[in-house]
């Protein structure tokens, strides 16, 4: 079956074969059959159309309650900033949209994505926004409060888009095109964030061809050079971070056959494309990189036991969510059961399932960027609790920026342990990388949390034997927190 | 429109053809008899009832949240024709059979003035013919009433079976609404016909567009926000929508209504 999602609209048409059926936003995935002559006044005239091959009924009421979210987020960030409307409404529409930024990564990046692509209009007007938001609304704040620190920015990158020439897309119909791409992929919000940041040419190419659809279309290169060349980029460094002076001191070992590094993901759906995306992100820095990226078939533990079996891997990157189960105390993982539903695991299934003599060297547990700040414990408990259990190295990681400056600060990451660097000596122009790419408004947050738990002495990934687990079971090396804070 | 020969400014053409002599003679005699066959069949109160309902209705023309959402930004923003629309590059015709049907029928009806025609229904409880749009715009009586006629039914379709030419009776001006209605429906009418079965028997939506039973309303001429009374739409999904749209209308001194 396929689907046409449009959250504008708020409905998604079903297409099997030559019957016809439709969905409605908040209708709980109820399926009405459809005329063929019903289908233009079902999606009237919306433009935000999403066409989806091969999807059944529940997952395409699932991409529609995302569409319309994302929608409805947009439309209450304009109504907030609407200088006509009432302070009743607009104080409503912030605590509206406030409950849709806490709803998902996909939801709460949209009104930036879209707002950071122009200059406020005229009639906008911010500062009543900010007026009507109240401490129950810091995320709606937060970004407020971006778009107006950052307007100058976003006038200059705005600008800079406005002078390519048409010619360079092909035609002005192209060129509405590329802008729709450019502005749903969130290219628009990362230049900004890239251009306050002064990144280099090559951290705003290296985003933007992360995003696939962008990079789907033909002169995407030629449009990235012209727009680049307009914005007046810096172009001088060459890659995005070098590595810390002390690790480029050490000597970096002569590779032997064994030396790739291979890394299986798991990944929950919101993170489904987290190994292509990494494997594309590490091979902008490097084509001979040795690092094989490895998705696991699905996010159930018996893919995972049966990719273990099968494959000697290094790194088991996890990326999802975690919480407390409070009956027993223990954190707990949240990965998909073989029938579908959700299942906790606790660190001693995981490594049951793993088995600590064959298992990955390197845990890396992602949590997803949307959890709050409490919800991260759960990853770095768990992380205790797996060295304890016999892992030699675990890191939890929670970052608070754009998935697309996670994945190149992860790529990095791996770049550097496949060539010898220490875990450590690794993780540290990781986090410089998001440093130097992300925004630097982020109120009251971390830029990211990593908590590294390890029972080698260096944490060289490819060198160094481990030692299993010692008489108390603790892991050998105390625990190591790298908090990187911004400056405030 | 103005006279070639004085240059004086003429009335509007869709008035002026309803108001043609064999139009109203037509038109009074279907009224006539429809109240007689009603009396003939004891129903002759029911039916006054429904024209009294009748000369109350409002034209209705339904449009899409988004259309909801432009003209209420501004009354700078105009309710395009669908000529317009065409025209102005702002949508393509619909690819099937109706873009024949129709261009032949308006060409019939509105002889060089198609360009120049909204549509709406005529409704007895604001809600128009909603498969065209989930938002319906209730049209200010004075501000359409010197330029709007009513038609029996759909036109494209009514056109086709008459052979594209009108026939006599069938379209009245504004102020005769009630009498095209009775003419039409009081064969409907029972003695024991309630006034609430009045709105469906008005404006009853079928399955399809071919089904749908409405009173068509031509109004001539450019509309805004301000040329709507009111917005009825159906549920909204956030209260920040609800009270945005409030907001907005109340600057123009129209009211949103949500029906169930």
């Amino acid at each position: 079956m396929n689907a046409v999602i449009s959250g504008q609209a708020g409905v998604a048409v079903l297409v099997d074969g030559m019957k016809l059926a439709s969905i409605h936003a908040g209708s709980h995935g109820e399926v009405i059959d459809r005329r063929p002559q019903e289908v233009r006044f079902l999606l009237n005239d919306a433009l935000d159309l999403e066409f989806l091959e091969n999807i059944g009924p529940d997952e395409a009421s699932r991409r529609l309650e995302t569409a319309t979210a994302k929608y409805d987020a947009l439309h209450l960030a304009l109504i907030l900033l609407d200088e006509e409307l009432s302070s009743d409404t607009r104080q409503t529409a912030a605590q509206e949209l406030e409950e849709l930024l806490g709803e998902g990564q996909e939801v709460a990046d949209f009104p930036a994505r879209v707002l950071f692509s122009r200059p406020f209009p005229r009639g906008a007007d911010p500062a009543g926004a900010r007026a009507c938001c109240t401490v129950q609304t810091p995320r709606v704040r937060g970004l407020i409060e971006n778009l107006v620190e950052l307007q100058p920015v976003i006038s200059e990158v705005f600008q800079a888009w406005q002078q390519i020439q048409v010619d360079v897309f092909g035609s002005k119909e192209d060129r509405i095109q590329v802008l729709a791409t450019a502005v749903k992929e969130g290219i628009f919000r990362d230049f900004v964030l890239l251009r306050a940041a002064d990144s280099t040419a090559e951290a705003f190419r290296a985003l933007a061809l992360l995003k696939p659809s962008f990079v789907a279309i033909k002169k995407h290169r030629l449009i990235i050079r012209k727009w680049l060349s307009a914005l007046q980029v810096r172009n001088r460094d060459r890659g995005l971070v070098r590595p810390p002076t002390y690790a480029s001191r050490m000597s970096v070992p002569v590779k032997d056959d064994n030396s790739v590094l291979r890394i299986l993901c798991l990944a929950d759906q919101h993170e489904a494309n987290l190994a292509s995306d990494l494997e594309r992100a590490i091979r902008l820095f490097d084509l001979r990189t040795e690092v094989e990226v490895f998705a696991s078939r699905d996010a159930t533990l018996k893919s995972l036991r049966q990719a273990i079996l099968e494959t000697n891997f290094d790194v088991l990157h996890f990326s999802g969510h975690g919480a407390f189960d409070v009956s027993a105390d223990k954190p707990v993982l949240f990965i998909d059961s073989d029938d579908g539903a959700i299942l906790p695991l606790r660190s001693a299934d995981l490594v049951r399932a793993l088995d600590v003599s064959s298992a990955p060297r390197l845990i890396v547990l992602q949590a997803c960027a949307s959890v709050g700040k409490s919800s991260f414990e759960p990853f770095s408990q768990m992380a205790r609790a797996l060295a304890q259990q016999g892992i030699p190295a675990v890191l939890a990681v929670q970052s608070f920026v754009a998935s697309g400056v996670t994945r190149i600060a992860f790529a990095h990451f791996y770049r550097l342990l496949a060539a010898g660097y220490s875990i450590v000596d690794s993780m540290t122009p990781a986090v410089e990388t998001i440093k130097r790419m992300e925004l630097t408004s982020h109120a009251n947050l971390d830029w990211v949390t990593p908590v590294l738990f390890m029972r080698t002495a260096r944490g060289e990934l490819k060198k160094e034997r481990w030692d299993g687990p010692d008489r108390s079971g603790r892991p050998r090396r105390s625990i190591r927190w790298l908090g990187f804070r911004r400056k405030r | 429109m103005r006279c070639p020969h004085c240059g004086l400014p003429g009335l509007f053409p869709n008035v002026r053809a309803a108001q043609a002599e064999p139009e109203r003679q037509a038109l009074d005699r279907r009224y006539e008899d429809a109240l007689a066959a009603a009396g003939i069949r004891g129903a002759r109160g029911a039916v006054e009832a429904f024209e009294a309902a009748a000369r109350s209705s409002k034209a209705v023309a339904a449009r899409s949240m988004r259309e909801l959402d432009r003209l209420s930004e501004s009354d700078k923003e105009l309710f395009p024709s669908y000529y317009g629309m065409l025209k102005g590059q702002v949508r393509m015709p619909h690819g099937n059979e109706w873009d024949i049907l129709r261009g032949i029928a308006d060409d019939a009806l509105f002889p060089g003035y198609k360009e120049e025609i909204r549509f709406a229904a005529l409704s007895l409880d604001g809600v128009g013919l909603t498969r065209y749009g989930e938002c319906s715009f209730v049209l200010r009586e004075s501000m359409i009433a010197h330029r709007a006629t009513v038609y029996e039914e759909n036109s494209t379709l009514s056109m086709k079976r008459h052979a594209y030419e009108a026939p006599p009776g069938h379209r009245a001006t504004w102020e005769d609404r009630a009498k095209l209605c009775v003419a039409k429906t009081a064969g409907d009418i029972q003695a024991e016909t309630g006034a609430e079965l009045f709105p469906k028997l008005l404006l009853d939506q079928g399955a399809t567009s071919r089904e749908d039973r409405f009173v068509e309303v031509h109004v001539w001429g450019p509309m805004t926000i301000r040329s709507v009374e009111r917005v009825v739409v159906g549920t909204l999904r956030r209260q920040a929508f609800r009270k945005a749209l409030r907001d907005r209308l109340a600057g123009f001194d129209a009211v949103l209504e949500e029906t169930r």
